[in-house]
């Protein structure tokens, strides 16, 4: 086993840790200037910015990228995985996350979401199962219990938020972003009210995040609220262009008759 | 070697766990990055299972079979018996995954087949079917259990033959009543035209037939004149021109039907029945009919009995009567009485 094998295997990087936003690189004393060096965290930067952009056919570009550097960290599996069931690919992901599996068999996260490519192909015995194994391993990351909120949503609510506080209580530094996940499965369950609590702190630390204002957007959109209109346009003016964003805000705009009959 | 999975103590030089089957030796360069993506078609066809899942719990359904199906199928013959339905052995033992793409192909080319069954592409298409309907039979057992090639082709031969056979007479035994085949001359008026494939129903009622029916009767009515005639085909489509009881003359090629003539384009008197001149009275529970024959000798000197004996049809030897042209497709449709 190579030293690379070693540093992805045993020592994972901490997911995010490397991220930088608004004024993050300000901060930093020995700014490179010019082009950036293309390696594995650029790619995972560049990974994770797309992410928050909502762009994730190009995030699973990124992650690819990262692995093709170095095909042993674990970041980048983790990341696929998670940007196939993103794009709707279930089986494929559930592959995907078998296959990482086979090379970091002891990471929770790897289960969680093959637990949630399960869940979300309603393979319901086999979500809860990959679920328990995520668990039972130990060392529960914040999407352990992010995934296990997730697939006990559609069970039992109390649950499922508690698995969210969980969640976000072992997120640390990383807390703002496992609040737009935890939002989006709120959203997804129809808790509106609490995603929005959630959204708002998330555009609050990561304003240039085009995903976060959009999901604000539509579930400000969904309860009937006024700001839905703004939230979604600003997501527009970070991702000019975004198909899913337009569509939301068509539906915000009150129709021909609705105008009409406005008291 | 301990398996970082399961932590089972292996062999050393194992590749894979033992007992997990996880992979233990990582070769990073030989690692494949790219996921494989899902085909845009699959899409729909996901979102109906995912619908069938949430309804009936689709996925929770597993089917184990008993172990002594699992032992019987291991013999080459019950396999071979359970592959008369394609695939079935394999659904049974859990094994369908390995001839899906198979069984795919023999759908496709069966229902196809099917589609243009009548015209050579209909045929070809069909021979294809039972020859992956014998792939998939063989790949069950005899291709792992064999282990010359020329056993192996041995094999795979005769199974294709004997399906061969079970594809030719099984329609028979699934639809009795349904038979077919093409016609051999044209009858304008209703753009039938020579070699156009036609299906048929035995199960007729002597009421149902009427002038202009086209029915298909036993061979052995058209064998008699084996010796001196020669049939065109085996099977021949002919056409009712005369009912019983009524008196019918054929001259200069047209039908007189009790001395009031016939349209021709209507009722087109084939080639060796264009005489001078002919007559006879229709005996009761018989038919006349239009049938294509092609003489051995062409100077017979009087072909009166010859026409009395084969166009002059018992009912009992009316096997079925057409109800709808099959090919071409352009004129595919239920024959308009």
């Amino acid at each position: 086993m190579d030293a690379d094998f070693k540093k992805g295997f045993y020592k994972p990087m901490t997911r995010f840790s490397q991220l930088e936003f608004d004024g993050a690189d300000k901060e930093k004393p020995n700014e490179q200037i010019g082009e950036p060096v293309h390696d594995t965290a650029y790619y995972y930067k560049e990974a994770i910015r797309c992410r928050l952009a909502g762009d994730f056919e190009l995030a699973l570009r990124n992650y690819s990228r990262m692995l093709e550097m170095n095909n042993m960290r674990f970041e980048g599996w983790l990341g696929q995985t998670l940007m196939l069931i993103e794009l709707g690919e279930y089986a494929e992901a559930a592959i995907w996350a078998n296959k990482a599996l086979d090379l970091f068999p002891q990471q929770p996260e790897l289960y969680a979401a093959r637990a949630v490519a399960y869940h979300r192909d309603l393979k319901k015995a086999d979500a809860i199962k990959s679920s328990d194994t995520a668990i039972d391993i130990g060392n529960q990351s914040a999407y352990v219990w992010l995934s296990r909120a997730e697939i006990m949503y559609p069970r039992k609510h109390s649950v499922a938020e508690n698995c969210l506080s969980k969640a976000i209580s072992a997120a640390g530094k990383e807390g703002a972003l496992v609040k737009l996940e935890a939002a989006r499965i709120m959203k997804h369950y129809g808790n509106r009210h609490a995603a929005i609590e959630y959204l708002n702190e998330v555009v609050r630390v990561f304003p240039k995040s085009a995903l976060a204002w959009y999901e604000l957007g539509c579930c400000q959109s969904e309860l009937g609220l006024s700001a839905a209109k703004a939230a979604l346009e600003q997501s527009l003016i970070l991702r000019p262009r975004w198909n899913a964003a337009e569509n939301a805000l068509a539906k915000c705009k009150p129709s021909f008759l609705k105008r009409l009959f406005r008291r | 070697m301990r398996c970082q999975q399961c932590q089972f103590e292996n062999m050393p030089g194992q590749k894979t766990c033992f007992k997990c089957g996880a992979v233990m030796e990582i070769d990073p360069n030989s690692i494949s990055i790219y996921p494989a993506r899902m085909a845009k078609w699959k899409k729909p066809v996901r979102a109906v299972a995912r619908v069938l899942r949430r309804i009936g719990g689709y996925s929770e359904i597993k089917f184990t079979p008993p172990a002594w199906v699992s032992d019987y199928l291991d013999d080459s013959i019950p396999s071979l018996i359970m592959s008369v339905i394609p695939g079935l052995a394999h659904l049974f033992t859990g094994r369908f995954k390995e001839i899906r793409i198979y069984f795919l192909l023999w759908l496709i080319f069966l229902s196809t087949g099917l589609f243009f069954f009548g015209s050579p592409n209909g045929y070809i298409l069909l021979a294809l079917a039972v020859g992956m309907h014998t792939g998939i039979a063989v790949q069950y057992r005899f291709l792992k259990k064999l282990e010359t090639v020329r056993e192996k082709i041995a094999v795979t031969v005769v199974v294709l033959i004997l399906f061969s056979l079970m594809y030719r007479y099984m329609p028979r035994l699934v639809v009795p009543n349904l038979d077919g085949g093409n016609i051999f001359f044209d009858i304008p008026a209703r753009q039938i035209v020579n070699g156009d494939y036609f299906l048929s129903w035995r199960n007729i009622d002597q009421k149902d037939l009427k002038r202009g029916d086209l029915i298909f009767v036993k061979p052995s009515v058209a064998y008699n004149y084996r010796q001196r005639m020669r049939q065109s085909t085996g099977q021949t489509i002919c056409q009712i021109v005369g009912l019983p009881g009524e008196k019918l003359e054929i001259l200069n090629g047209i039908f007189f039907v009790n001395d009031q003539p016939l349209d021709v384009n209507e009722y087109p008197a084939v080639e060796w029945l264009q005489v001078d001149k002919y007559s006879a009275i229709i005996p009761p529970n018989s038919y006349f009919v239009n049938i294509q024959y092609i003489m051995y000798n062409h100077n017979i000197p009087n072909i009166s009995p010859y026409i009395n004996d084969v166009c002059i049809v018992k009912f009992e030897n009316i096997e079925s009567r057409v109800f709808m042209q099959w090919m071409p497709i352009s004129r595919r449709g239920f024959i308009n009485r």
